[in-house]
């Protein structure tokens, strides 16, 4: 049963990416991150599946990492889609979101779950080709920065591809679990630095991101931010010879570049005036801490059944953390109601800062102990460039206009799935997160949307606009008479909303105070589940 | 007679039947000819599917005729004629339908059809071909059928391009026979058998060298291979269908083929290896890959930049040829594969631009993929698996050709020459790409033949390219499934390293 869960979480993205073009609500861009979502939660760990015809032979498995990796990166998938702005689900919309955001769905989910190299490579490539789409925009400058985006991609693959290579022929197998680390070929480690490099933006290989951070739509900065980043980082802890001695320059070259990263994030993110350039420099400079953490566990073998959890840990902290601060910072900049946001903002950004009583302060303590107290200088440093960073952003967003309109829905998950973002650590239980734990929460979560789509369904259905059509179709007839086709019956809600029931009744519809008895729900929640 | 003996016979009258019966059909008889074409392509395609079926079980099929004495011409199938004659048989038979949708209304279809299908007859032939003179014969066919066929649209530039075809392969002809020739004098008759012959004959190794390179000139015309390869760019002048067959399967892949040929089946590559000629062609390969890409980068017509393109791909296949290796061997003889059928693609796609918009030009293709969707899916899938982008056929050849590269130890040279191919195939064909999906329609279509229509083309000329994308597709996502053609490739590369 495992097993098959385990390769319909990659196909059914596959599949509805095949059909995108029909799909026009952002519902099944959702519920197609579910089975990675249950795996996530309640798969079983070792559950493992061979498919020998397909390609060279693929092996998917399920391993702690992994399934962490699932839980977190599915959460922030879902939550994304519906970030998704509306005309983009229409047919023919252009830059085919639908489909980048499936197929880079597929591309990162497959290469989570991948127990070999061909499968991790396949799965990656197709995660930062597809990706290209939710760069893509219109205007001059998103163009040229989803070009320059694919240009760097490409090489990173290729660098990969020979890696991939070297790496086989050295050890005579593409598993995972036979990868020879003895005399592995130089030119195979610096081509995974380069390859993986480029994904995880050290310094140098940085400079497709600035751009691609200020310009993507906010979904795809979400995910290119979260799951897509940490999908380099996850790459090096797979194919890179952890806990075997290898020649001291690798390490020592990546604990410099993850430094140079660090220190070369904060200083040019503390003069950049769009908050959103601040987050994309933060991210480099987060990355820098992980690079150099990686560099320093390739240079003490002996230390890496401590380390290595505790780095995924926080990779995974940030992975929820980054796309969290860059839609708060979208709904902010759309209007949403500043004094529930800016709070909200607050708290995640103290996290990333590692402030005790956080997520990030909890993981910041786990490492310190990991660590030995080695490289105490690194983590001050990190800490440092955070808060500088985040304190800017926050001055920055406090400063920033806001306009226009945002929809309920979002800032409703957004909200939801922020407890999770700032403490899921503290569901940690020495090895791995805990998924069981979080269960009660997302269940509640999953209530919280399906309430609001409901009572807004049956807002709606009290009009008596609405009634006077035939209530069971969603084709209504309109004012003017005409059939509205092209719409989803998400648009068409809210089209109606907008033009036909203003000035109606309004039925109290899930707002900020629901939200927010909900909110202490989940916390009540929350602190239940970790006292067990 | 037993089945050994009449099979590759019949496999190579079911073309040749029906071409003959069409040369003598009126013009105007139209259903006669579609049917008298796809019964041959259907019988092929039955027959080769026993053929593919004796020969794994190792079954021998062979047919021997003494022409004169010390002279035979002799039918022989193998993995290797299997390999090829399966692919053209498949995409003869896709390709005819094609063509019978794109040449409606036109005038001398059965002269078209005629030579077509000689052309076939002729690439299977050369296919099954069992000795190096059968080989000769059927390569000399090859050219003549083919003529007529680039010709076909008689305009000056047509009978340019043609006369420049015939200049270029007529020569590389001559120079195949001296060898053949010379080789005949001093062996008495060269069979092809798997592993080769020459290293047991015990002949002066200088002599042997200049054979070779005689022999690979000749065969390198019909391959494109750099500074051999000016006809192939001239040649798109041909139609659609032809350009189709012409880069996927008959012609530039009978001299890919015929150099597989020599160096596994006459000369052996071990054999090879040791008398040093694989390392000049090795380079020849590398530089045409990389010289066939950048040319291919410059050219705005869409056809010419898809002729560079091939020039650039074929050349896989002798790379993968050069290096010593059974993995590097699978890469080249799978490539053989994977180019026809993604390469067919793009030509089936590029003619349906023109014919349908009016489009030649890469810089028309702005929106197109909105117009054309179908079209423009399977142009996309063969492009990306030229780049070689998994799990697209192309990215096997890469992945094969790049592993056999390691293992033989000419890691340094030949991975950068893959890289190097692979960025500058993605730098040509990712902004075609780019302009038919993401551009929106700048300028009116040149020429809008389907304003109007609700379907975006007829499905004799719509399904062809969604067939082979499907199976680019497909060859390159169920690579290790029994019968794919990577399975084949890899029962050849044993066969061929046996001892």
């Amino acid at each position: 049963m495992n097993a098959l869960i385990l390769m319909l979480s990659p196909l059914i993205p596959l599949l509805l990416a095949c059909f995108a073009y029909r799909l026009q609500s952002r519902w099944w861009l959702f519920a197609a991150a579910l089975p990675a979502l249950y795996l996530g939660l309640m798969g079983e760990q070792g559950s493992a599946i061979t498919l020998p015809w397909l390609m060279l032979g693929m092996h998917f498995s399920l391993d702690s990492t992994a399934q962490q990796f699932l839980l977190f990166g599915a959460m922030i998938w879902m939550l994304a889609s519906l970030y998704i702005p509306g005309r983009d689900l229409l047919p023919g919309a252009s830059g085919y979101r639908k489909q980048s955001f499936l197929l880079a769905m597929t591309g990162n989910l497959l290469l989570i779950i991948a127990a070999d190299m061909l499968t991790f490579y396949v799965g990656f490539a197709l995660m930062g080709l597809s990706a290209y789409g939710l760069i893509w925009g219109p205007s001059q400058r998103a163009r040229k920065a989803a070009r320059v985006y694919l240009v760097f991609t490409l090489i990173g693959e290729l660098a990969l591809f020979s890696a991939l290579l070297l790496l086989l022929v050295n050890s005579q197998s593409l598993l995972f679990a036979e990868l020879h680390t003895e005399s592995l070929p130089q030119a195979a480690v610096a081509l995974l630095l380069l390859g993986f490099g480029i994904k995880v933006a050290l310094p140098g290989l940085h400079l497709w991101l600035p751009g691609a951070y200020t310009l993507a739509p906010i979904f795809g900065v979400a995910l290119l931010s979260g799951p897509m980043m940490k999908a380099g980082l996850l790459g090096w802890l797979r194919f890179l010879p952890l806990g075997e001695p290898l020649d001291p320059l690798w390490g020592n070259l990546l604990l410099l570049l993850g430094v140079a990263g660090v220190v070369l994030g904060m200083l040019v993110g503390m003069f950049q005036r769009d908050p959103r350039s601040v987050l994309a420099y933060s991210s480099i400079s987060k990355m820098g801490l992980f690079s150099a953490l990686i560099g320093f566990t390739l240079n003490h073998p002996g230390m890496v059944a401590g380390l290595l959890p505790v780095i995924v840990l926080l990779a995974l902290h940030h992975l929820m953390v980054k796309p969290m601060l860059f839609m708060g910072l979208d709904l902010w900049q759309k209007g949403a109601a500043a004094h529930w946001l800016l709070p909200a903002l607050t708290l995640l950004s103290l996290s990333l800062m590692a402030f005790p009583m956080t997520g990030g302060g909890a993981v910041k303590n786990l490492m310190s102990v990991a660590l030995n107290d080695n490289l105490a200088w690194l983590l001050f440093l990190g800490g440092m460039a955070a808060t500088l960073l985040m304190g800017r952003f926050l001055w920055l967003l406090w400063n920033s206009k806001q306009s226009a309109e945002y929809d309920r829905l979002t800032l409703s998950a957004w909200l939801v799935v922020l407890p999770l973002a700032v403490w899921a650590p503290f569901a940690w239980d020495g090895m791995s997160v805990k998924g069981s734990a979080l269960l009660p929460l997302l269940s509640a979560a999953v209530l919280l949307l399906i309430g609001q789509l409901l009572r807004r369904r049956f807002d709606l259905l009290q009009q008596p606009m609405f009634t006077q059509g035939n209530p069971m179709s969603w084709r209504i007839p309109t004012l003017a008479g005409e059939r509205v086709k092209a719409e989803s019956g998400w648009q068409r809600v809210k089209r109606l909303r907008q033009r036909h029931l203003q000035g109606l009744v309004r039925w109290p519809v899930m707002g900020l105070r629901d939200t927010a008895v909900w909110w202490l729900m989940l916390m009540l929640l929350l602190a239940l589940a970790l006292r067990n | 007679m037993a089945m050994s003996v009449w099979l590759p016979v019949a496999i190579l009258l079911s073309s040749f039947i029906p071409g003959v019966l069409i040369f003598f059909q009126p013009e105007e008889r139209r259903r006669l000819r579609t049917w008298l074409n796809l019964l041959g392509a259907l019988i092929k395609l039955l027959l080769v599917g026993m053929l593919i079926w004796g020969v794994f079980h190792e079954q021998v099929f062979e047919s021997r005729w003494t022409m004169a004495p010390g002279l035979e011409f002799v039918l022989h199938a193998d993995a290797l004629s299997v390999l090829f004659v399966s692919l053209s048989t498949l995409l003869w038979l896709v390709t005819t339908i094609y063509a019978i949708g794109y040449l409606e209304q036109t005038p001398h279809r059965s002269r078209f059809f005629g030579f077509f299908s000689l052309c076939v007859t002729a690439t299977v032939g050369l296919a099954l071909a069992g000795n190096l003179f059968t080989f000769v014969v059927f390569y000399e066919l090859l050219t003549l059928a083919t003529y007529p066929l680039i010709a076909h649209k008689g305009s000056p530039e047509a009978l340019r391009g043609a006369r420049i075809y015939l200049r270029y392969t007529l020569f590389g002809g001559l120079l195949l026979m001296i060898g053949a020739v010379w080789l005949h004098t001093l062996t008495g008759g060269v069979e092809f058998v798997e592993g080769g012959i020459l290293q047991y004959a015990n002949l002066d190794q200088s002599t042997l060298r200049w054979i070779f390179l005689l022999l690979i000139v000749g065969l390198g015309v019909k391959a494109a291979l750099v500074p051999l390869h000016g006809w192939l760019p001239q040649a798109m002048v041909a139609p659609a269908p032809v350009s189709a067959l012409l880069h996927a399967v008959a012609v530039v892949k009978a001299g890919a083929f015929g150099i597989v040929r020599v160096i596994y089946d006459v000369y052996g590559v071990e054999f090879a290896a040791e008398l040093g000629v694989l390392t000049l062609l090795g380079a020849v390969a590398a530089i045409t890959i990389i010289y066939g890409s950048l040319k291919a980068l410059s050219q705005d017509h869409l056809k010419k930049r898809l002729a560079y393109s091939t020039v650039s791909q074929v050349s896989y296949i002798v790379l993968g040829t050069a290096i010593v290796g059974p993995l590097a061997t699978i890469g080249g003889l799978v490539h053989l594969v994977h180019q026809g059928v993604m390469k067919i693609t793009l030509f089936f796609a590029a003619g349906n631009y023109a014919e349908a918009l009016g489009i030649h030009r890469v810089s028309e293709m702005d929106g197109v993929g909105r117009r054309m969707p179908g079209t423009t899916l399977a142009f996309t899938i063969g492009a990306l698996g030229m780049i070689g982008i998994p799990p697209v056929a192309g990215f096997i050849s890469k992945w094969y050709l790049g592993l056999g590269a390691v293992e033989a130890g000419a890691a340094a040279w030949v991975l950068p020459v893959l890289i190097a191919s692979s960025l500058l195939n993605a730098a040509y064909f990712l902004p075609i790409l780019y302009r038919a999906w993401f551009k929106s329609q700048s300028a009116p279509w040149p020429a809008d033949k389907t304003a109007g229509c609700v379907r975006e083309l007829p499905d004799a000329l719509l399904w062809p390219p969604l067939t082979t994308a499907a199976m680019a597709l497909l060859i390159g996502l169920f690579a290790a499934a029994p019968y794919s053609p990577l399975e084949w490739a890899e029962l050849i590369a044993g066969r061929e390293y046996r001892q």
